[in-house]
């Protein structure tokens, strides 16, 4: 009998859902511009993407080129934007400070002499970040180890941050985090400045205040791995074929900067519809998935189909070191100056002198 | 080479044998026939409709002349054949069954009349001894310790070893009662004129053909009934269908039926005729259960034992009947004819069921049961971190009473009560259930007027909260519940036997706690909040009239009056008219005191049914029905989930209003052994709720700015076969459909595929269900049931770019494209154990293999960045989600004592 019992419940577990990869024939679409620009209180370039749209089960990128963009405010000026690379257009970061309070529109001119033109957005006043406080954690994260993808649990800290809304205020928020790994190694006499780039989490973390309600405010800003072979920056000795060798993990240091953007009510729910897409796994109970379509209009064709978001928002930034000397792995934030990660590559190194994103010489 | 020869022999003496009979009939063939062909002739002759089953009479022939005969005398003729009595419904419909399923009193009266003793020695002394045997009516055994009862003076008598009685009885009538364990109690009148002889015969009772007799008499209920889109299941066909994890299942049952969908192996509810899960009335009792499934849609809430009858109306609604805009499933408990306590059960894969019936010295009965699972067990096999940690389960208590406290007057109880429990890895917690009771109160003024009060509460809660020990400061606790009471005050005057008069008056009071948020503990730092309560109370007046022209045509009309005010506390926001409703357009606020109306709306759902019998096995029936709805489901889910949120009507959710136009042409062919019939239906939705594309309806306290108006439309042919009787029974059903709607605002954000006509998401044009059952003998019995449907609408990614440095995927008009086809073939093998009745204990095994030929039928076709780590490139691709991808064995054992 027990046997027998045993058939039962393993053919019982094949009732595991499962998936396989899905092919429909899609149909052909006609080429849709995408506008991706955000401009900010900072003194920066500032950047809009112009691509097209690819087909689904496509790969290809492709940038709009050639165009001319500019965002015109209120007051009646206009601040033109130069291609920088296929599809980058960037501000002038000598003539262009966007101000609170103003309205901005972007405006776009394509190659086939198509207008393009969004809503005025006002820029709102920033927001305030108050404490950061980390609480340790340990998550699993498929990692290359030997050549081979393992699953590793991987320590860091679940970072929140906590900030005030009065009610008249009404606030829509979106938060980002970065992380900066900085680490030395030495091939025998010299060394080499190395850095890594880490962003938590694929979504985007906005704030869930409802409108109204007031006072401090909790806000998850998501896991950050705290951990050296995370970044591969193993502690061990080995010999390269023409016998140089190499030290790792000589120092290292984590720098972690979050950034609190102030948005109108429409990109907010611009990035809603975003993470709702993101984060679906259209499993059992999950929403349906719907259109996003953007903020941009076509003036010459309105009913032409325009992809994308151009954000007018002010941004709030603070930068720390995190001090993991503690007892059991408590981690200890030190405010530094605030840093724009976002000029940061995603990895790199530089021999002997430390490369110009170099944080731990140039602020500590 | 042996096995070959064998079988060739035994080929030569069956050919040789069957020609010696061909000739033999051949010689009589103009003097005998066979009985099916002759009680077709006597039904022709006599102008009447005769119900049997074909198999009783198989390979017996009895002479053609016998036609000619009186009817009576022919019936007993042919009834004696294959030891049958024979029922008369009225003057037109008589039915065969078997002798050992005649027992109740009516039939008695009808049928067995005895004479003891000498007529003339009436009243020559107040007493006489009545002797007799009691015997096995088949064995001819004799019956030791058979048990005779005369109610009238309230004696028992005993048989003796050899089988005999003797009771000394005043003389007069007397009805007697004879039952001996095992055999089937049989009911007899007496006139009793002096000393005299009575032996009795009793019968064993076998299960198959208790079956036999109901399902005769289903055929003949079948035809004779004026309605339509009127679709009635026994609780004995309903268990005979296999199910996953071997549970009968009445609402999976019930989409088994033409114009009937679900979504498939997942998901609460199902859909009728294009109308959404919220738009059908599941009444337990007459009082609707908000919630249909256990463990997310698996398993149905509804307990089968005790059930005993389900009807569903698709269209052509009584008039006594509203609230929803589709269907209503009407569950009814307890009708069945109880003559001792038994105890029911079942103990299955996944979860174990038990009730107890006990009847109440024929005044009444009590039937208690309940269900438990135990599925952790299963989940913590299966090799996912995130299962092994989970854990489900569910259980459900029902109770139901009722008692004839006179003559005129009935007492109803009903209490139902259910918990759902469901752990993701230890952190996130789902629990729902439903709460719901009635009382039910009967009244017989006299003959021709009938009343029934009836005072009903259901309750509905889900819940949801996080709480990672890792995360305190994250941790929280949702929470949503509807709250309905009901008092329905429901008339039937039956004019005569032609003309039926109903009428009454329905009131309904709703509660709604749509959604609050609060912090899971006190470390938590989640800030409350709390969506508004919303109260209505929906009211009805209704008359209807059926009424029989000739035996040819009817009418049925009926008119519903009906109306809803939602009340406060509540406060109101006013939007900028020329702007699409946000939260930022929002020009002022009223705020309305407790139960202080805020809106109110009402309308007319006239009905009206048209009967007209073409002939005695044919008819065609028109029926147009309006139906008004004043409470909505808010779901964003492709299918029907736990936490959705109830909504009424208010000052920006209209009432949904549904007409629905029926055209149907029933048949019954072969003396009713086939059912079959097609429907035509149209069916137009004004005031339906749609979602903007990018709606957010989580605690949202302004949630009429995600929803838009829409207008729907559903039309098809629905074509049913059924096979009544023989070995092989079942049904065939094919709906041909199609369902759309499109929204109609005149603001951009608010316009879902431009207002253009779309799929509804329930479109699903072709929908086909072959379900059999093939009795091999009285013990082993295989069933069978393939489903095939056009797959769902789906929107699907056409488009992908870069946005913020994430891949964006632009998702197609909505549901114009679909998913791939479903189709699936279940098949299960029950054997029957302890046929006798003698034996107390009665189970039958059943084993069913579900998705036989492992057909991975698409739930959901959704978007993914691919994570595997294989391929850990961040390529997407568009994945099929199944839920049963492989042959899933069940196994269920089922028990009475």
């Amino acid at each position: 009998m027990h046997k027998y019992l045993r058939i039962i419940v393993g053919a019982g577990l094949l009732l595991c859902s499962c998936r396989e990869i899905y092919e429909p024939e899609l149909p052909v679409q006609p080429s849709i511009l995408v506008v991706d620009g955000l401009i900010t209180n900072e003194q920066r370039e500032h950047t809009v993407n112009l691509t097209r749209a690819v087909k689904f089960d496509t790969t290809a990128n492709i940038p709009e080129t050639k165009a001319t963009v500019y965002v015109q405010d209120n007051k009646g000026n206009i601040f033109y934007f130069t291609e920088k690379w296929p599809g980058k257009y960037v501000s002038d970061k000598t003539t262009f400070k966007p101000v609170v309070g103003y309205k901005y529109t972007l405006v776009i001119k394509t190659q086939n002499g198509k207008f393009y033109k969004t809503d005025e957005q006002e820029l709102l006043p920033p927001g305030n970040l108050s404490d950061i406080n980390p609480t340790p954690k340990k998550v699993p994260f498929y990692l290359m180890v030997d050549n081979k993808m393992r699953v590793l649990d991987i320590n860091g800290a679940e970072f929140s941050a906590s900030f005030n809304v009065s009610k008249s205020n009404n606030p829509y928020y979106r938060f980002s985090n970065t992380l900066i790994a900085e680490f030395y190694s030495k091939v025998e006499d010299s060394v080499n400045f190395c850095f890594r780039k880490y962003e938590s989490d694929v979504n985007f973390m906005l704030s869930d205040i409802q409108v109204g309600s007031a006072g401090t405010f909790q806000q998850k800003l998501g896991f950050l791995p705290v951990e050296n072979t995370f970044y591969g920056i193993t502690d061990h000795f080995t010999t390269s074929p023409d016998g140089d060798v190499y030290t790792l993990r000589e120092l290292f240091h984590y720098y972690i900067t979050i950034r609190q953007f102030h948005l109108n009510k429409t990109t907010f729910d611009m990035y809603r519809s975003m993470n709702q897409q993101l984060s679906a796994t259209q499993k059992m109970f999950d929403p349906v998935t719907a259109q996003l379509k953007g903020n941009i209009k076509c003036v010459t064709d309105p009913k032409e189909l325009v992809l994308g978001l151009f954000e007018v928002s002010s941004v709030y930034t603070k930068t720390f070191i995190i001090d993991q000397r503690g007892i059991n792995n408590v981690f200890t934030l030190w405010p530094i100056r605030p840093i724009d990660m976002d000029t940061i590559p995603s990895e790199g190194f530089n021999y002997d002198v430390p490369p110009r994103y170099w944080i731990y010489d140039t602020y500590n | 080479m042996c096995y070959f020869f064998r079988f060739f022999v035994f080929f030569v003496i069956l050919s040789f044998n069957l020609t010696l009979k061909a000739q033999i009939r051949e010689q009589d063939s103009t003097l005998y026939a066979p009985v099916d062909s002759i009680i077709t002739k006597v039904e022709k002759h006599y102008q009447i409709n005769i119900f049997y089953d074909r198999e009783w009479f198989e390979g017996k022939e009895m002479l053609t002349n016998v036609v000619n005969l009186p009817l009576p005398e022919l019936l007993g003729i042919i009834s004696k054949m294959a030891e049958l009595s024979v029922l008369k419904y009225d003057d037109t419909y008589y039915i065969f069954v078997p002798q050992t399923a005649v027992t109740n009193n009516s039939l008695a009266d009808s049928l067995q009349f005895y004479q003891v003793g000498d007529i003339l020695n009436y009243g020559s002394s107040e007493k006489a001894v009545v002797r007799g045997t009691v015997t096995n009516g088949i064995s001819t055994d004799k019956i030791v310790g058979a048990r005779v009862f005369v109610p009238g003076i309230n004696k028992t008598f005993t048989t003796d070893h050899n089988g005999k009685y003797a009771m000394n009885i005043p003389v007069g009538e007397h009805e007697i009662r004879v039952n001996s364990p095992g055999f089937e109690e049989k009911v007899m009148k007496l006139k009793v004129n002096s000393d005299g002889n009575l032996d009795i015969e009793l019968f064993v009772k076998s299960i198959m053909l208790d079956e036999v007799a109901v399902t005769s008499a289903k055929v003949n209920q079948y035809f004779r009934r004026t309605k339509m889109s009127v679709m009635n299941l026994d609780a004995k066909t309903i268990k005979q269908l296999p199910s996953v994890f071997g549970e009968t299942d009445i609402i999976k049952g019930i989409s088994l039926l033409p114009g009937i969908q679900t979504t498939g192996e997942f998901g609460a509810g199902f859909n009728v005729r294009g109308g959404g899960t919220d738009q059908n009335l599941i009444l337990l009792e007459e009082v609707p259960v908000f919630s249909t499934s256990h463990l997310f849609g698996l398993i149905s809430v509804i307990n089968p034992d005790g059930v005993a009858d389900v009807t569903l109306y698709k269209g052509g609604l009584p008039a006594m009947y509203g609230e929803r805009a589709s269907s209503i499933l009407s569950i009814k408990m307890g009708e069945e004819d109880l003559k001792r306590t038994q105890v029911k059960g079942g103990i299955g894969l996944l979860n174990s069921r038990v009730s107890l019936e006990v009847p109440l010295k024929d005044k009444g009965k009590i039937i208690v049961g309940g269900r438990t699972s135990y599925s952790n067990w299963m989940l913590h096999q299966i090799p996912d971190e995130d299962l092994m940690n989970s854990s489900a389960g569910f259980n459900d208590f029902n109770a139901y009473f009722t008692y004839n406290v006179s003559k005129k007057n009935t007492i109803t109880l009903y209490g139902y009560a259910s918990n759902d429990r469901f752990n993701l890895s230890g952190i996130t917690d789902y629990k729902y259930g439903n709460m719901l009771g009635s009382l039910n109160l009967s009244h017989r003024f006299n003959s021709k007027l009938y009343s029934n009060i009836l005072f009903g509460a259901s309750y509905y809660h889900a819940g949801m909260s996080e709480n990672d020990s890792l995360q305190p400061a994250h941790s929280y606790k949702t929470q949503n519940s509807i709250l309905y009471r009901s008092l329905k005050w429901n008339f039937v005057y039956k004019l005569n036997e032609n003309h039926i008069l109903t009428f009454g008056t329905n009131a309904f009071l709703y509660r709604i706690e749509p959604g609050e948020l609060k912090p899971y503990q006190e470390k938590s730092l989640v800030q409350p909040v709390t969506v508004q309560t919303e109260n209505g109370l929906e009211w009805a007046v209704f008359l209807g009239d059926d009424y029989k022209m000739n035996d040819d045509i009817g009418i049925e009309f009926g008119l519903r009056y009906s109306g809803f005010t939602s009340l406060g506390q509540k406060t109101v926001y006013s939007y900028a008219p020329d702007k699409p409703k946000t939260s930022t357009t929002i020009i002022d606020s009223v705020v309305y005191g407790r139960n202080k109306a805020i809106k109110t709306w009402t309308g007319f759902e006239p009905r009206l049914l048209f009967r007209f019998n073409l002939n005695a096995a044919s008819s065609l029936r028109l029926s147009y029905n309006r139906n008004l709805q004043y409470i909505n489901l808010i779901s964003k889910t492709s299918v029907t989930a736990p936490t959705d949120l109830w909504k009424l009507s208010d000052t920006y959710i209209k009432p949904l209003q549904s007409d629905q136009v029926a055209l149907g042409y029933f048949r019954n062919l072969k003396a009713s052994r086939y059912e079959t019939s097609v429907e035509l239906y149209y069916k137009a939705y004004n005031n339906l709720i749609d979602y903007k594309n990018d709606a957010d309806i989580f605690l949202n306290n302004h949630i009429e700015t995600e929803l838009v108006p829409a207008r729907g439309k559903s039309y098809g042919m629905e074509v049913f076969l059924k096979k009544n009787t023989g070995k092989l029974t079942g049904w065939i059903s094919y709906t041909l459909s199609q369902s759309e709607r499109r929204t109609i605002s005149a603001k951009l954000p608010e316009q879902v595929n431009g207002n253009r006509w779309y799929p509804d998401n329930l479109h699903r044009p072709h929908n086909l269900t072959i379900n059999g059952g093939y009795y091999f003998n009285r013990r082993w019995k295989f069933g069978f049931i393939f489903t095939y449907n056009t797959g769902r609408p789906t929107s699907l990614p056409e488009l992908k770019y870069q946005l913020r440095n994430r891949q964006i995927v632009y998702y197609s008009d909505r549901n114009i494209f679909k998913m791939p086809d479903y189709h699936r073939l279940d098949l299960s093998i029950s054997r029957f154990e302890s046929l006798r009745i003698n034996k107390r204990w009665k189970g039958y095994w059943t084993f069913s293999l579900i998705n036989v030929y492992a057909r991975k039928n698409a739930y959901s076709i959704y978007y993914q960045r691919d994570r595997n780590p294989d391929s850990f490139d961040g390529r997407s691709n568009l994945y099929k989600l199944y839920i049963i991808g492989r042959p899933l064995p069940t196994f269920t054992y089922n028990f009475i004592f």
